[in-house]
């Protein structure tokens, strides 16, 4: 592949780069957190006990979500009906049930008071247990891992009154804040997650880029209000993409930047997760696919990575998802994967989120050139 | 008349032509006001071929078979074919956007719905879709022709098959293309021929709408078997007047989307049906006072009250979107129900049916963009078949099919130690690339 910069691009790009330079101190102070890894080769009798030790390893999930309301942000992308070949959903693009189940059981098991499942369903207002039956799935898998589970779909207003307002710390890189559905206020711990894969726009998939979801499609949705959220979602979020339009309500702080998606969606995507910050970032990496974040990218393909990565801090977490996938995540724009999009994991540790330096986050359990699966090279001919 | 299977004849064709049709399964001639037309009847008659003419353009001396618009049609008319004028060319509807992404389902034009409406109105009749193909014959194709056939048959109706003028000239001009259409439409045609006995298994459905479908109701009714089929979600109609004597057993959900409220009896009926632990949902004018207030809605468009062991709802305000109304009645039901699941089946519909024994079963895919998807569909059953063939347009023999458990069922196990396992569910079956149609035949 190659880099399609425009000129105007290629500017901005080099703006964000000086900006960088002028704050080296800034990267190198960004947070690190430790990282856990593990092989896990099936989502059977090895799953539960693989997580508990990674939680364990990470000091232990109890101090997390003792007597707290969590919620968990899913990785559910594109209509339900989509499949990638011949094989569900949860084996190639969505976060398996299984892991969703294992994770809101071992909460419970911590004290969790409430666990709260998390989707932006694609274009719809249903509830999400009929998207997951639409799916091909039994929700009491997860309804049944502990006493209070429940679920909510977050594209639009939901069980809620009014939008949760999230403001984004420095004033964001494109948003200045987001208005989100009550679940993402109504929690004490933030969980995200995600698939390990790989993202046809943002070049990666992880626990970061599926926080771009948790923006409604009544505002940031192709069907949004001018001024006010529509009643019910539709569409995708092309505005997100594109930056045709504006949010139901709210103007981007320069509408004069870069419409590239390979610019915006970066960018929106580290304001999204400063805004509603991320305290425990699960990626899944069982089963997955390759070349893009679901069926309707050309010529995907399947892959068994066997992991699980979990961390407290998310651009840590990705960091290490990335190297485990076989990336760089010092990547600049231009190399593999970020050939036509800007670094997420860059723009968060500019910020201030975390580090992305491999040689400043601790890696617990297996080290990461035990765990590696190049997904460039598990690419189908 | 039941068994006649009829082609339009094309005016511009000499009766020479009448050597095409030697060795298709076409034995009915639809004859138009043309000229030279005795010579042609009296070479069709030797030929042991039926002619007949559609109300409004009918020759002489023809069968005249009663043709209307959907809304005009007489039910009751004499003989045993109706003939349907507005029928509509099965496809993506243009505009639509079939394209590929995570988006909605493209919509599509099928008879598929009005035939099953049909076949409840007038039972002993099988209904001819009258339709010619676009008038832009560059999109046409053979397989626009086998999903025509497809879309008639499948449903139990026929296609009364007319064909474009390219294809007429180059058929008269033994052109190999046409030549080669022209088999494949005689070829689809055999394929329902040969398995009339599909005709006589029933909708899988859980859901019906009870309605007159008639005059300001009948807008709405139809497209909510219409616009259901899509989701998918097989609702069967139930047609007033019979309404009374028809069987509600098997069903979870019946809509009722007529303004004016049923008579007496039929309303105690309907209540019924509701308190044995049906759902029952009504327009607004139901005026229930029955049950008591459960705080459901969807969306703020129904009152969910229970009664007995079961629900009725009731529309907030007067129904308009047939859309909104199958989709109520799809989330209120809950698609742990459907009788049948697809999935990359974006601009395919399918139409399940089974035996009266309930031993045997056939869904037909019928793929509206005529070409296969990016990826290849699966079908998920919640009942438990031990086999499943493949039969397409071109096979003589079916394609043995590998019967698979349904993935989000049997294959997840509960976490929690003390939890119940989900209950074991269906199968799956893994459909290889898909044109116009094809017919899974499934065995208990």
């Amino acid at each position: 592949m190659h880099s399609q910069m425009t000129r105007r691009e290629l500017l901005t790009g080099l703006g964000a780069a000086g900006l960088l330079k002028a704050q080296p101190s800034r990267a190198a102070a960004a947070p690190t957190a430790p990282v856990a890894v593990a092989q896990c080769r099936s989502y059977g009798g090895e799953l539960l006990p693989a997580l508990e030790r990674m939680f364990d390893q990470l000091g232990g999930l109890g101090r997390m979500v003792k007597n707290k309301t969590v919620a968990i942000k899913l990785n559910l992308t594109g209509s339900p009906h989509y499949r990638m070949g011949h094989r569900p959903a949860e084996l190639a693009h969505w976060t398996h049930p299984a892991v969703t189940a294992a994770v809101s059981y071992l909460m419970s098991r911590a004290g969790a008071r409430r666990i709260r499942l998390l989707e932006c369903c694609w274009s719809t207002a249903e509830p999400l247990e009929e998207y997951m039956i639409e799916g091909g799935w039994d929700p009491s898998v997860m309804l049944n891992a502990a006493p209070n589970v429940e679920f909510e779909n977050t594209n639009w207003l939901g069980k809620g009154k009014k939008y949760s307002r999230f403001m984004v710390p420095g004033g964001g890189y494109i948003y200045k804040g987001f208005d989100l559905n009550h679940s993402f206020e109504d929690c004490d711990v933030f969980c995200s997650i995600a698939k390990l894969k790989e993202h046809a726009t943002a070049g990666i998939t992880l626990s970061m880029k599926n926080c771009f979801g948790n923006a409604p499609a009544t505002i940031y949705g192709d069907g949004a209000g001018k001024d006010e959220p529509s009643e019910f979602p539709r569409g995708g979020r092309n505005m997100f993409h594109r930056g045709h339009r504006q949010p139901s309500g709210w103007t981007e702080n320069d509408p004069t930047t870069s419409r590239a998606d390979g610019y915006r969606v970066p960018r929106i995507v580290v304001d999204i997760v400063a805004a509603r910050p991320i305290d425990l970032a699960i990626v899944e990496g069982i089963e997955s696919m390759t070349v893009g974040e679901g069926p309707w990218i050309p010529r995907v393909g399947p892959i068994s990575p066997g992991l699980l990565v979990a961390g407290c801090n998310c651009v840590t977490t990705d960091a290490v998802g990335a190297a485990l996938m076989g990336f760089d995540p010092m990547a600049d724009r231009g190399t593999a994967p970020f050939e036509r999009c800007d670094n997420t994991l860059r723009l968060a540790e500019d910020v201030g989120l975390g580090t992305r330096d491999l040689k400043r986050i601790e890696v617990l359990g297996v080290p990461i050139a035990k765990a590696r699966v190049p997904f460039r090279a598990a690419r189908p001919a | 008349m039941n068994q006649w299977i009829p082609l339009r004849w094309p005016a511009d064709w000499p009766a020479s032509a009448l050597e095409l049709i030697k060795g298709t399964p076409i034995n009915c001639l639809v004859l138009g006001r043309q000229e030279g037309l005795a010579a042609l009847v009296q070479a069709a008659r030797g030929r042991g071929l039926a002619l007949a003419g559609l109300e409004g353009e009918a020759p002489e001396g023809v069968t005249l078979i009663p043709c209307a618009e959907k809304s005009k049609l007489n039910w009751a008319a004499p003989g045993a074919v109706l003939a349907v004028k507005d029928a509509v060319w099965p496809g993506i509807q243009r505009g639509s956007g079939a394209g590929g992404g995570p988006t909605g389902i493209p919509w599509v034009d099928s008879n598929g719905w009005f035939i099953q409406l049909g076949q409840v109105r007038a039972p002993n009749k099988t209904l001819w879709m009258a339709v010619e193909p676009p008038a832009d014959s560059a999109l046409l194709r053979a397989t626009s022709y086998e999903l025509a056939v497809a879309d008639a048959e499948a449903y139990g109706a026929r296609w009364v098959v007319s064909l474009d003028e390219r294809l007429r000239k180059g058929l008269t001009a033994g052109n190999q293309e046409a030549l080669d259409t022209w088999k494949k439409i005689s070829a689809a045609l055999e394929f329902f021929k040969a398995r009339r006995h599909w005709n006589g298994y029933q909708l899988a459905s859980v859901m019906a709408v009870v309605s007159d479908f008639s005059g300001p109701n009948e807008e709405l009714a139809g497209e909510i078997l219409n616009l259901a089929a899509r989701r998918p979600l097989p609702v069967l109609p139930i047609v007033k007047p019979g309404a009374m004597a028809a069987s509600f057993a098997g069903l979870k959900a019946i809509i009722y989307p007529d303004q004016e409220p049923p008579a007496e009896p039929l309303r105690r009926k309907l209540l019924e049906f509701a308190r044995g632990g049906g759902l029952l949902i009504a327009n607004s004018e139901w005026k229930s006072v029955e049950g008591t207030l459960s705080g459901l809605d969807t969306y703020r468009r129904l009152q969910v009250r229970t009664l007995g062991r079961g629900r009725l709802a009731v529309a907030s305000e007067e129904m308009l979107d047939p859309y909104a109304v199958a989709l109520d009645a799809h989330l209120l039901l809950s698609r742990r129900h459907d009788p049948v699941r697809l999935f990359n089946a974006g601009s395919m519909n399918a139409h399940y049916a089974v035996s009266p024994d309930r031993r045997r079963a056939v869904v037909h895919i019928l793929n509206y963009s005529m070409r296969p998807q990016g990826h290849p569909v699966s079908v998920s059953f919640p009942a438990r078949y031990r086999a499943a063939r493949l039969w397409d347009l071109s096979r003589r023999e079916a394609a043995p099919l590998q019967v698979f458990p349904e993935p989000g069922g049997t294959g997840l196990q509960s976490v929690r130690p003390q939890a119940k396992p989900p209950a074991p569910r269906g199968i799956e079956l893994h459909l290889p690339p898909l044109q116009a149609y094809a017919a899974i035949e499934l065995e208990a």
